[in-house]
């Protein structure tokens, strides 16, 4: 190369430096982060698990402080239901993968930092691969199941863990270095299933997942620039109704199942058996299921009833979802007594009638909240003419 | 008097405040019943049918989390108990 080229890379390299100097000086001012902080920064690589209301949050503040690679895992399509606390998508993200999505808006946000997507959900069989690549875990996943596998998977891999959830105006924070406690140490076990409703459920504030995923990031900078006192050893409760935070005290439970002093877990175990089958909430009506949930309870090979008029049918359908009518008990459905089924008809309303009634027969059954329209939307696999 | 901190679900579900004030109790045993007292069905459906606190549930006294629900925990008159459960939305 000539000197006129050489002196030209070395111009660019300056820009570089000086743009990567300019972007985050507020930050590096700050004494206890500084240089070397943001060094650490670039250095380091945090998996964000679930690319949903906390995991946007949490993101988007790692992204803007230039984490140097940013591991995005989840398996769920953006829904219209999603943009009121998911911030990292939006409305023409409609349809599309979590991670694409994310990862468009965090390279719009900060190109200097590297996306990895992680496609698909964690599961015992892949979760210790993923995360072995990363420094930092940021919990923000949206069921017990997934909480129990992230948290069993750091343990095992001594990976600190930023954990967080959220439910109507509530939040729980949770910060754990290795050695120091974990989730199980403080929920040893998951409620029964059906018992804590979930967002889809029962409702979230949109912003207090803002609060929680926010706080997450702290920590986990915190964690990775090696500054301030790591929120460990108490769990974090804010409360959006009173606008209260307060905190009771945690610690390593030696009779911990995985981080104890006998552990009996030592590998990853089956997290959906574990934690039970989706059930109905007693005397509230059937439980009404997200599109996201219904996918995966596809993937899971739960049948789809459609309850509608078989001419409704006739015109389109989720493939393999089993044509049942509106009139259906729980005698005339396929398989046996005690195999779940998920409701689906056009609006969610029809269905969520039938799976109430399937569920004072004994069987169990969940509704499609939103129905085949919001199935569709999403852009879902479906045979014949699309619903309207 | 002891602050005895709920779930707001499980609040709502016995009509109740999520935040009780309880008095004249010395352990864990005369809490139990006193919730039931008050709120009946509360205090039973806190524990498992053999009297330990149920298993998806955490026990914090003045802040501290206790791994054994032991009845006799003593209680003393100004401190906090909060009764938690997991929440797993994200
Ligand atoms: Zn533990």
């Amino acid at each position: 190369m000539n000197e006129h080229g050489n002196q030209q890379l070395a111009e660019t390299d300056r820009a570089r430096a000086e743009s990567h100097v300019a972007r985050y000086h507020r930050q590096i001012i700050l004494p206890e982060l500084g240089l070397a902080g943001q060094r650490a920064l670039s250095a380091s690589r945090v998996l964000v698990v679930g690319a949903g209301a906390l995991g946007s949050a949490a993101a988007l503040y790692l992204a803007a402080a230039g984490v140097g690679t940013i591991g995005i895992a989840d398996g769920d399509r953006v829904d219209l239901s999603n943009l009121h606390r998911q911030v990292l998508h939006g409305t023409r993200d409609i349809g599309r993968l979590k991670t694409a999505s994310a990862k468009d808006r965090l390279a719009a946000l900060n190109p200097e930092v590297r996306v990895v997507e992680h496609r698909g959900y964690l599961d015992s069989g892949n979760v210790l691969d993923v995360m072995a690549g990363y420094d930092v875990v940021v919990d923000g996943s949206d069921s017990f199941a997934a909480r129990y596998l992230v948290n069993d998977a750091a343990v095992l891999l001594a990976k600190p863990l930023v954990t967080a959830a959220i439910l109507r105006f509530e939040g729980q924070l949770l910060v754990f270095r290795p050695g120091e406690g974990c989730y199980r140490c403080v929920f040893p076990e998951p409620p029964p299933a059906g018992t804590v409703p979930n967002c889809a459920e029962a409702g979230v504030l949109g912003a207090v997942a803002g609060v929680l995923g926010s706080t997450q990031a702290v920590e986990a900078l915190k964690l990775m620039g090696r500054m301030g006192e790591p929120a460990v050893g108490r769990l974090g409760l804010y409360d959006a109704w009173t606008g209260r935070w307060q905190q009771v005290q945690v610690a390593r439970d030696p009779a911990c199942a995985v981080c104890g002093d006998h552990p009996t877990i030592t590998g990853p175990i089956d997290y959906d058996a574990w934690c039970g089958v989706p059930a109905p909430a007693a005397g509230r009506g059937a439980r009404e299921v997200s599109v996201a949930e219904a996918e995966r309870l596809m993937h899971q090979g739960i049948r789809f009833v459609d309850v509608r008029p078989a001419a409704e049918y006739a015109r389109g359908h989720i493939p393999g979802a089993v044509l049942v009518g509106p009139d259906t008990s729980s005698a005339n459905l396929p398989g046996t007594a005690d195999t779940a089924v998920v409701c689906v008809c056009l609006q969610g309303v029809r269905s969520a009638a039938v799976a109430t009634r399937l569920e004072s027969q004994g069987r169990s059954a969940v509704s499609l909240a939103g129905g085949l329209l919001a199935w569709a939307r999403a852009g879902l696999p479906w045979d014949g003419g699309l619903p309207t | 008097m002891i602050t005895v901190h709920l779930p707001r679900d499980l609040a709502a579900e016995f009509s109740c405040r999520d935040t009780l004030a309880v008095d004249g109790v010395g352990d864990l045993a005369e809490l139990w019943a006193a919730l039931e007292q008050r709120h009946p069905g509360l205090g039973r459906w806190l524990r498992e049918p053999d009297g330990a606190l149920r298993q998806h549930l955490s026990l914090f006294v003045n802040a501290r989390r206790v791994a054994w629900a032991d009845e006799r925990i003593a209680l003393r008159a100004g401190q906090e108990v909060w009764i938690l459960r997991a929440v797993s939305g994200g």
